[in-house]
């Protein structure tokens, strides 16, 4: 079952050979990490993947700075083309008026093809620049350990890796254009001060107060759009639940109430639209009109120095283009201002979990073992939850192909032990072997690849029902995979789906009941054909009838290996050699059915418990999105993602 | 919207920058409260009129062409200022007269300040005009949504009835402010531009709708095409890689146990490469589409110079300002051209807009036709004091008319009694309490309560004077407190201290946190779906129903709280009628009459110990069932 490792010059430490890959790859890796050194800022620990890019980011930025400076001079030819034309008339002469309109026309052109090539080369970094940072805090992720995602909520992992990445790749996306067009207004205001001084500095008289105003709009505008988007929800929550909820309205006769309350909300989301509508019908019109104050003192004041003779009538076209020219990064400058904040901000997120590490690392002399026997060796064993102690001084030892069954109220700590096991988390005390070797000197992938586990909840990806079974072993043929599935009991309804092996199941797929989740889970961990088997409650959701089936065919194959059970049903329990029982942490007995029944009283007591949490455990899985997930998931079914059209203009048009 | 606004909302709660907080905190603390809004319901549709755009403006219509004529005038006031660019050379430059000069200054100062002025009043009338359309049309469209009946509601509709009230009314509203006007205010501007133009001179005009008109045209048009056709890949690429790391993240213990590190990274970075290369085609397209409109404009600029030099060597070359055409004229037609791509560019991105805005009113159209399967008939009354005598006569129901459900029942239920419905699922029993709630009409055969045809009763009343419990409790967002009082909002503190008391909840609310405060679904004090059943019940109890009906209602309740239902049941069954419907035979068994329902019809009828010496398909039933019983004890030990 070993892959050929692909080469990888990666950013996670991948070993080669335990780790099966059944896809090709058709990216390369990111080319560069983020700077590791925390002291550094925000944009010099994004730089080497800019750098990684620096191609297409130099030819991206030389393009844009070349065709600006040409683009520059076309105002002032066309102001020439303009003189030209009186004298042209008088002597008849046209060739120098068509020379110039050639030679304007080529330079278009020239701006035309380099500015749209530089301009998609700066985009093309961005793009990667995001693409590479997604990879890389994704990569990150699986190097980290499980106390980091206790700690953490999926939600907000999801939130950082998404908006956040977007907010940086729309700063740098927006950042080289507009200072580049900052460029081109020096290069405007140094020709027109040359032309004229007072009258060029007339004409961008208006520009402060045009920057000053788009800046105040802009910080106007955020609390007012987010203040309808979170009204949008409203909105679309009391739908959500009218529709869902339309029986019970019904039942009690209250579809007026229901009609009030959606009236309310939509008159919370007209009152903001109406405050938005009334920042704009303030400023908009002011800052678009400011603009045009320009144009009036060059034509008026121009005109002026025209009749003294100071100036040609063609340096007023030109100017009058160079306005229009050069007000528009004024508008945008403001923004870009407040998108490097929130870059900044971003970025300080994403940095959060990149600069996380994890305390689970291979050693350098780590022993790796090809083949294992399959004694487990618990010795004083401590550990705490966040200052909880979980384990106290545990201690135990299990047999080569022994099946043990843990049982133990909840809280006992009956989970936590295969997860230390499987070197999830790091015990504070004591130590744990196989085969005689501590597991924190063997090799993490080479403990993982010995021992398999089913959980009581087992995840399902979204693919279909064969790769979720192959899912240890993507290698295995069908027959073997049918095999596995048979040995589950799960052929069966597998079968009576509607692609039979090849449904796709998971979140986003067909929906199996929580049973024929756990005979997947069950099939999948058999596949791998393990060395050591740990089943954590993992029939619990399955119907006795199938469950004994179940049991049959298990019990052929526990034999061949070391198994670790745990379960609250007697029939479960009853497939043990041996049952430890687990009370605050410690070993309080160890035995046979029988013998605990006899000898040990807290053992009985410990099994009606179980028998009675059953139920009710099951049962407080129904709802657990909180507040803030329902309503994240509604805005984002209704509210649609505008922000890549946003920027469809550009400043520069 | 202004476009950076556009972009900043690309954070939907990603939460406000710290720079924002105190703005934002200070917005939300001026937002009115409205808890004085009051809108009116009725069964009754209030228009039968169809839904068009046409009949949906029609009411405001005169407010609508006084915004037309705003708009008007604000188009007309941006042409002064190229029209005041040729007075300024031909009359002023050229001829070197100051005095003129200082009037064209005032004279485009003043419309300066007059289109300030003219378009706020504008963006203010035309926004709020919107918005009112806005909230009309969706407390319409859901007042609507209320009246239809329970058959619409299916599960698959769902996401499609919530984009109805949100996107769809937003695309409307789209259509409506920006779209609608945008067209007229363009195709305005156009007119205007192109009379100034011709005005200037007709074989310049001519060149410029040959030359240069249809390829900006076609350009824009591509490029509005071709970007939202990208943009809707970069989405579904967007939500691959989003709903990858989810799955990732959620999976994250079953990758690292089974060592799939590595084949997960490739695989999302495959993901991602997708990602990456639908970003890279839009970038490819607006960089094309920013740089060639510029393009574009100046090669119009330099064939307006070039015709308009020939031109003014054939009419005017000795360059006379009072000529019919001058260089006056042709400066400011090159003005003009700037602005004579705006609507242009503005007409051809309409597009996108106007399909969107269409296909949201056939949708709503589509929604707002569909009549409620259950209507209220002409003259039916409300009915007081209801007693709950229920007589079923020959009822037959079926689905869609193929799927028989029910075949010739008939019933008499007393009124304060007890009747408990027991049989097979599909057999028919939920759906004998749906057609008495009339939640259903019955194919043929006819429901009397209190000997009034459930027809002749307006379904206001007939509702609230019964209760409804179904299996699954739905429970609303909001607190404990508002969940119960949905059945009787203007119900005092008391009632509903009483009501948790009566099914046995009281102490359990108690013990949380924040008590009847506590909201259903946070996280962490999440309800068991025993407790939520009780909840219901609590609900039920609160809305002091003269006819009770219990769908199933009962079915998920744990073993502890099995006494505490049973309890329940002995104080909400008194004194009214009540229908249980139950797979527990534990609770059927305290019901005056069961009936046995399969196979569409009723097959025994009788009480408890009467079914059972008669030995017949419920004693099996009982038999069957209380075996369950004994070996799910035993199962404990």
């Amino acid at each position: 079952m070993l892959n050929p490792s692909v080469d990888d010059k990666g950013i996670v430490d991948l070993d080669a050979g335990l780790e099966p890959v059944n896809v090709e790859q058709r990216f390369a890796n990111p080319k560069a990490d983020i700077d590791r050194d925390q002291t550094k800022n925000w944009f010099r620990r994004v730089l080497p993947i800019l750098l990684a890019n620096r191609r297409s980011f130099g030819l991206g930025i030389t393009l844009m700075v070349t065709t600006m400076m040409l683009g520059v001079s076309v105002p002032a030819l066309i102001g020439k083309l303009v003189d030209s034309i009186e004298p042209t008339l008088s002597t008849g002469e046209i060739s120098d008026f068509i020379f110039l309109v050639t030679i304007i026309l080529i330079i278009s052109l020239i701006r035309f093809i380099g500015g749209a090539i530089g301009s998609y080369q700066l985009g093309r970094v961005s793009n990667q620049l995001e693409a590479d940072l997604r990879s890389v805090v994704y990569n990150h992720l699986f190097t980290l350990s499980f106390s980091f995602f206790d700690k953490t909520q999926t939600g907000q992992l999801i939130s950082r890796a998404n908006s956040d990445i977007k907010t940086i790749q729309m700063f740098l996306m927006i950042a080289p254009m507009l200072l580049t067009s900052l460029l081109s207004f020096a290069f405007a205001a140094i020709y027109m001060l040359s032309v004229h001084l007072t009258l060029a500095l007339a004409s961008m008289i208006a520009i402060p107060l045009v920057f000053f105003l788009s800046v105040k709009l802009r910080k106007l505008t955020f609390p007012l759009s987010w203040l309808t988007q979170a009204r949008q929800a409203d909105v679309a929550v009391i739908v959500d639940e009218n529709i869902n909820g339309q029986r019970i309205v019904k039942s009690f006769a209250q579809e007026l109430m229901q009609v009030n309350l959606l009236a309310r909300a939509a008159k919370k989301l007209q009152w903001v639209q109406v405050r938005s509508v009334d920042v704009s019908a303030f400023y908009n019109p002011l800052i678009e009109n400011l603009t045009v104050l320009g144009s009036v003192l060059v034509w008026v004041y121009g005109g002026w120095l025209v009749i003294e003779g100071e100036i040609a009538l063609g340096s007023l076209v030109a100017f009058t283009m160079y306005l229009m020219m050069i007000q528009m990064p004024f508008r945008f400058l403001g923004w870009m201002l407040m998108l490097e904040q929130r870059a900044k901000a971003s970025a300080g997120r994403i940095f959060e979990i990149l600069d996380e590490t994890s305390e689970i690392k291979d050693k350098e002399d780590k022993v790796e073992m090809k083949e294992i026997k399959g004694s487990i060796s618990f010795k004083n064993v401590s550990f705490a939850y966040a200052n909880e102690p979980i384990l106290k001084g545990l201690s135990f030892e299990v047999e080569p192909n022994e099946t043990v069954a843990i049982v133990g109220q909840t809280g006992s700590g009956k989970s936590t032990i295969i997860r230390l096991l499987s070197r999830f988390y790091e015990v504070d005390k004591g130590s744990i072997s196989i085969d005689g070797v501590k597991v924190q000197d063997m090799g993490v992938k080479n403990l993982h690849y010995h021992i398999a586990q089913v959980l009581d909840e087992p995840f399902l990806f979204s693919v279909s029902i064969k790769d979720n079974i192959a899912y240890g072993r993507p290698d295995a043929s069908m027959d073997e995979i049918i095999q596995a599935a048979k040995a589950a009991e799960a052929h069966d309804f597998i079968e009576q789906t509607s692609e039979g092996y090849e449904t796709v199941v998971g979140e986003r797929g067909y929906t199996l009941s929580g049973g024929q989740r756990q005979r997947l889970g069950i099939a999948r961990a058999l596949l791998v054909d393990p060395s050591i088997l740990i089943l954590d409650d993992a029939t619990s959701a399955i119907d006795v009838r199938i469950e004994a089936k179940i049991h049959k065919s298990l019990l052929k194959l526990l034999n061949k290996r070391t198994t670790i059970l745990i379960a609250h049903r007697l029939s479960t329990i009853s497939l043990a050699d041996r049952i430890l029982v687990l009370d605050k942490g410690k070993i309080l007995a160890s035995g046979t059915h029988e013998y605990l029944l006899t000898n040990e009283p807290r053992y009985s007591e410990i099994l009606a418990q179980q028998s009675n949490k059953e139920t009710v455990v099951e049962e407080e899985k129904t709802s657990d999105e909180s507040d803030e997930e329902y309503r994240k998931r509604i805005s984002e079914m209704v509210i649609k993602d505008t922000s890549e059209e946003g920027f469809k203009g550009g400043f520069d048009e | 919207m202004s476009r950076e606004a556009r972009i900043e909302a690309n954070l939907p709660f990603a939460g406000i920058p710290p720079e924002m907080l105190d703005r934002t905190n200070a917005l939300i603390e001026k937002e009115p409260d409205f808890s004085d809004i009051q809108e009116s319901f009725s069964h009754k549709s209030p228009s039968s009129r169809a839904f068009t755009l046409w009949s949906f403006l029609s009411p405001y219509k005169f407010r609508f062409f006084l915004a037309l004529a705003l708009v008007a005038m604000t188009e007309m006031l941006l042409l002064v200022g190229p029209y005041l660019v040729q007075v300024a050379i031909d009359k002023a430059i050229v001829p070197k007269d100051f005095s003129i000069l200082t009037t064209v200054a005032m004279v485009w100062v003043g419309s300066l300040f007059l289109a300030v002025i003219i378009s706020g009043i504008r963006i203010r009338f035309l926004g709020r005009l919107g918005q009112l359309l806005m909230y009309d049309l969706r407390v319409r469209v859901f007042s609507h949504l209320q009246r239809l009946s329970l058959d619409f509601f299916t599960e698959e509709k769902a996401g499609r009835l919530l984009t109805r009230m949100t996107s769809d009314i937003e695309a409307l509203s789209n259509l409506l402010q920006t779209g609608l006007v945008n067209l007229v205010a363009q195709l305005l501007a156009l007119f205007f531009i192109l009379i100034l133009l011709f005005s200037f001179n007709l074989q310049l005009t001519l060149i410029l709708l040959v030359f240069s008109a249809p390829v900006m045209f076609g350009f824009t048009f591509w490029f509005s095409k071709t970007s939202k056709r990208g943009y809707e890949v970069v989405r579904s690429r967007i939500s691959n890689v989003l709903a990858d790391l989810q799955e990732s993240l959620s999976g994250m213990r079953l990758v690292i146990s089974f060592n799939r590190m590595k084949h997960n990274v490739i695989n999302h970075r495959n993901i991602v490469g997708d990602y990456r290369d639908a970003n890279h085609y839009t970038s490819k397209i607006q960089a094309t589409y920013r740089q060639g409109t510029q393009f574009i404009t100046t090669a119009t600029s330099l064939l307006v110079f070039t015709a308009g030099f020939f031109i003014l060597k054939n009419v005017n070359p000795s360059l006379d300002p009072e000529g019919t055409f001058t260089v006056g004229s042709l400066v400011a037609f090159n003005v003009l051209v700037a602005r004579f791509f705006i609507p242009i560019n503005e007409l051809s991105g309409l597009y996108n807009e106007f399909q969107s805005g269409n296909a949201a009113v056939l949708k709503l159209r589509d929604l707002l036709d569909t009549e409620p399967s259950v209507k209220e008939s002409e003259n039916c009354f409300d009915l007081k004091d209801l007693k709950g005598d229920i007589r079923l006569k020959d009822v037959s129901f079926s689905y869609d008319g193929n799927i028989t459900v029910l075949k010739n029942i008939s019933l008499h239920i007393e009124a304060g009694k007890t009747v408990s419905f027991v049989g097979p699922t599909g057999g028919g029993k939920s759906t004998i309490a749906k057609l008495m709630c009339r939640f259903y009409d019955p194919s043929e055969g006819s429901i009397t309560l209190d000997n009034i045809n459930l027809k002749d009763i307006s379904l206001q009343s007939l509702h609230s004077q019964l209760g409804i419990v179904p299996q699954e409790p739905f429970l609303f967002h909001g607190t404990i407190k508002d969940n119960i009082l949905f059945a009787r909002p203007e119900a005092t503190d008391e009632e509903v201290v009483e009501a948790c008391k009566a099914v046995g909840i009281e102490e359990m609310i108690r013990r949380l946190p924040e008590g009847l405060e506590t909201h259903c679904h946070e996280r962490g004090s999440s309800l068991s779906s025993g407790e939520r059943q009780l909840l219901a019940l609590a609900r039920a109890f609160l809305s002091k129903p003269r006819v009770l009906i219990l769908d199933e209602a009962t079915s998920n309740v744990d073993q502890q709280n099995e006494a505490k239902i049973e309890k329940a049941l002995d104080r909400l069954l008194e004194g009214r009628t009540a229908i249980i419907i139950a797979h527990r035979l534990a609770t059927t068994r305290r019901a005056d009459v069961i009936v046995v329902i399969d196979e569409q019809q009723i097959l025994e009828m009788g009480s408890h110990e009467e079914l059972i010496q008669k030995k017949g398909r419920y004693f099996q039933m009982y038999e069957t069932w209380e075996r369950q019983e004994e070996e799910k004890s035993e199962d404990i030990l």
